[in-house]
């Protein structure tokens, strides 16, 4: 979808103006230059009026002020004014959609603006083959056109490129997941699973006849649905402090090691070493643990048999001293001589003469004691394990020493380096430079919140799970029970293919969570190395399992906290492209002042790759003087299809602006 | 009649795509037709939606168990 024109009556500084858009598949740019304050952010906020029925970013000196053009006012003979933003769209096939908001005003008793309220302040009006269709109008036109551009995610399309340099600053790890949610409407099955959950639960309370017992469970799955609700809201909340916390931290870390002293440099890197190496020994820790864990799951069984199985070894052993278990005899080879009538000798044993019968009948009882003979075969198997288990038995003490020592020795190599950094913080604590104690002081803070909040997280998730155990256990109970009376079959029914469903749509959700997510990191980390103007700095942009953002550098520090303000404007935009790439909605492209920030050199660089990460988008950028530099230009010369120039006419009640087209 | 132009395309071949029963695809479809409709409202009602929904396809997976 793309957009064709916008018109603008009377809506802020633009009286009467008409902007058309860039729309060759190879020319898709549209460059709207003006200096600072003669209209471009509201010409962004005239189409975000148009569309929501809101301006997305109003500057602080029009705020609070109708969105009628003062001039008008002033000037007018009309008893009503009227403001008309109308916004005409190129869908696939080359249909029309016409989006026209408009808002009218008359002057009140007191000369104050009275607004005239109208059911047909927004119309959205299609092109169904060459003919236009009726207008519709209200809450109808507001679900067309929320159905092809999102309003949650509007902000992703129409942005500020100014105001991104402090994107990542002010972005938590829980606005990331949410972008990433919007932006793949995942918030859409959030919201399926939730309402389909509440369903499912509303289908069992409503039900009526259950047996004391059944409404017994029924009660108990109410009370624990309810609170598991409760306490995954906390730990979300808990989480997003953890991740707040653990951002702190890093950034008064980040703050010490670029500190101008030498010293404290040296101190923060040492800390940083030294936490790395605690991380590392918290690891070997668990795995040892687990180890010894391993261990006494193993052998428990084994030890309580102890007595038995030193017992029955005793036995076995003295029977074959004893010579009382039967040699080994193959069944087969006794049955073998006996078909082919042969003693182990050769002699016949077929003849009826007394000798051969005697023969016949002593291969015969070795037949009986074959029998006996396998089985005594695996009494001896037997004892060989008993042997091998009486065996770790004897060696269970000295295993668990061994893990004891291992632990030890670890605990004082933690203990030595623990030490150490409270060393470092005390050092940084006492520090004679003001800013050094400070930073030293907040960052052990929230250290110390972060470790709170960690043990905090851990004791909730662990609610959270038995809440869940139980809840699976009763609703496994209550459908036994049901199942009792056949008058529940058809409740039974639904709540299974409620729990199918609800089943689908997790999997569904984490699937494609997983793929977006991947997707938005690497093209954010491909776009952010091959904008950023200083190469083999950064290894590229990562988003961790919380969606906290970080830019690690090649020495393996975090450099998010250290990124300059053009920097972080790049991380940004490369992240608001990637968003948009892997968006799968065809919503054009704004952006307010996307090189403000970034000096001469790499806005070159930018505005020649830009264009390639925004492949297929129809653009438009709304740019200074300063920003649409003849470098800049000539590296989007390529891209852009229509320039035009907003000029700034004073006026005595507020400037107005005036839009050529220059190119 | 499910429309589902706008939802996004991911979502929709992930469901296709999937192993799941006719009538479990055709629910995630049909509820997420009735969330995307109530992402446009300002205060959405979707429970006569969802039981419409919910009834009908467990309905159907019963008949074709059934049979």
């Amino acid at each position: 979808m793309e957009l064709d024109y916008v018109y603008m009556k009377n809506f802020r500084q633009y009286l009467d103006t008409k902007i058309e858009f860039a729309r060759s598949p190879t020319k898709n740019f549209t460059v709207i230059q003006g200096a600072n304050g003669a209209g471009k952010t509201n010409l962004v906020n005239a189409i975000t009026w148009c569309l929501f029925g809101e301006e997305l970013h109003v500057d602080s000196k029009y705020k609070g002020l109708p969105i009628v053009n003062t001039t008008t006012l002033e000037e007018s003979d009309e008893d009503i004014f009227e403001v008309k933003v109308e916004l005409q769209f190129i869908q696939s096939e080359g249909k029309k959609m016409l989006v026209t908001r408009s808002i009218h005003y008359k002057e009140g008793k007191d000369g104050s603006l009275v607004e005239v309220k109208s059911p047909h302040s927004l119309a959205v009006m299609r092109q169904v083959g060459r003919d236009w269709v009726p207008p519709t109008h209200g809450d109808d036109a507001q679900y067309i056109i929320n159905n092809l551009i999102p309003p949650s995610i509007e902000e992703y399309f129409f942005f500020d490129g100014e105001r991104m340099d402090d994107y990542f600053r002010e972005t938590t790890g829980k606005d990331i997941r949410s972008a990433v949610f919007q932006i793949s409407q995942l918030e859409l099955f959030e919201k399926l699973i939730e309402h389909l959950t509440a369903r499912k639960s509303s289908f069992l309370k409503e039900a009526r006849g259950f047996s004391q017992k059944a409404e017994k469970i029924r009660q108990l799955i109410e009370i624990h649905t309810r609170s598991l609700e409760v306490d995954k809201e906390e730990l979300q909340v808990m989480q997003q402090k953890k991740s707040e916390a653990e951002r702190m931290e890093r950034e008064f870390s980040e703050k010490l090691k670029n500190s101008s002293l030498e010293h404290i440099k040296e101190l923060e890197e040492q800390r940083y070493e030294l936490n790395r190496d605690l991380e590392e020994i918290q690891d070997q820790i668990g795995d040892i643990e687990e180890a010894r864990l391993k261990l006494l799951h193993q052998s428990m069984p084994v030890i309580f048999s102890y007595d038995a199985l030193l017992k029955t070894k005793s036995m076995i052993d003295g029977r074959r001293e004893a010579g009382l278990i039967p040699p080994l005899y193959q069944k087969i080879f006794i049955d073998n001589l006996l078909r082919k009538g042969k003693c182990i000798c050769k002699s016949d044993i077929t003849g009826k003469d007394e000798y051969s019968a005697a023969r016949r009948k002593n291969v015969e009882s070795y037949l009986e004691a074959s029998q006996l003979s396998e089985k005594s075969n695996e009494l001896i198997e037997s004892n060989v394990h008993i042997q091998k288990m009486i065996e770790r038995i004897m060696k269970f003490p000295e295993d668990v020493v061994d893990l004891g020592k291992k632990v030890k020795k670890i605990l004082e190599s933690k203990e030595g380096k623990e030490q150490k950094l409270r060393k470092i913080d005390k050092e940084i604590g006492e520090s004679n430079i003001e800013n050094i104690k400070l930073w030293g002081k907040e960052r052990e803070k929230y250290a110390k919140e972060k470790e709170r909040l960690i043990g905090e997280i851990a004791k909730k998730q662990n609610l959270i799970d038995r809440r869940q155990n139980i809840i699976r256990a009763s609703t496994s109970e209550l459908n036994q029970e049901l199942k009792k009376e056949a008058k529940h079959s058809s409740l039974l029914d639904l709540l299974e293919f409620c729990d199918d469903g609800i089943k689908r749509a997790q999997e569904v959700r984490d699937t494609i969570m997983k793929k977006v997510k991947g997707e938005i990191e690497k093209r954010t980390s491909q776009q952010f190395l091959a904008l950023i103007w200083k190469t083999d700095t950064y290894k590229g942009v990562s988003i961790d399992d919380n969606y906290n953002v970080s830019v690690p550098h090649v020495s393996g520090r975090e450099g998010l906290g250290t990124l300059s303000a053009g920097e972080r404007q790049v991380c940004a935009l490369s992240f608001m492209a990637a968003l948009n790439s892997v968006s799968g909605f065809e919503v054009p492209i704004i952006i307010d002042t996307p090189l403000a920030r970034i000096s001469s050199e790499p806005s070159k660089n930018i505005a020649r790759k830009l264009p390639n990460y925004l492949e297929g988008k129809q653009v438009t950028l709304l740019v200074t003087e300063k920003e649409y530099s003849p470098e800049v230009r000539k590296e989007l010369s390529g891209r852009v299809g229509k320039t035009y120039i907003i000029d700034v006419i004073e006026k005595e009640r507020g400037n107005l602006a005036e839009v050529k087209m220059i190119d | 009649m499910i429309k589902l132009s706008t939802v996004n395309r991911r979502i929709l071949e992930t469901i296709e795509e999937s192993e799941f029963s006719k009538e479990i695809k055709d629910l995630l479809k049909a509820l997420l037709n009735v969330e995307l409709k109530n992402f446009a409202d300002k205060y959405p009602l979707y429970a006569k939606d969802y039981d419409r929904i919910i009834m009908n396809l467990a309905e159907a997976r019963k008949r074709k168990e059934d049979k």
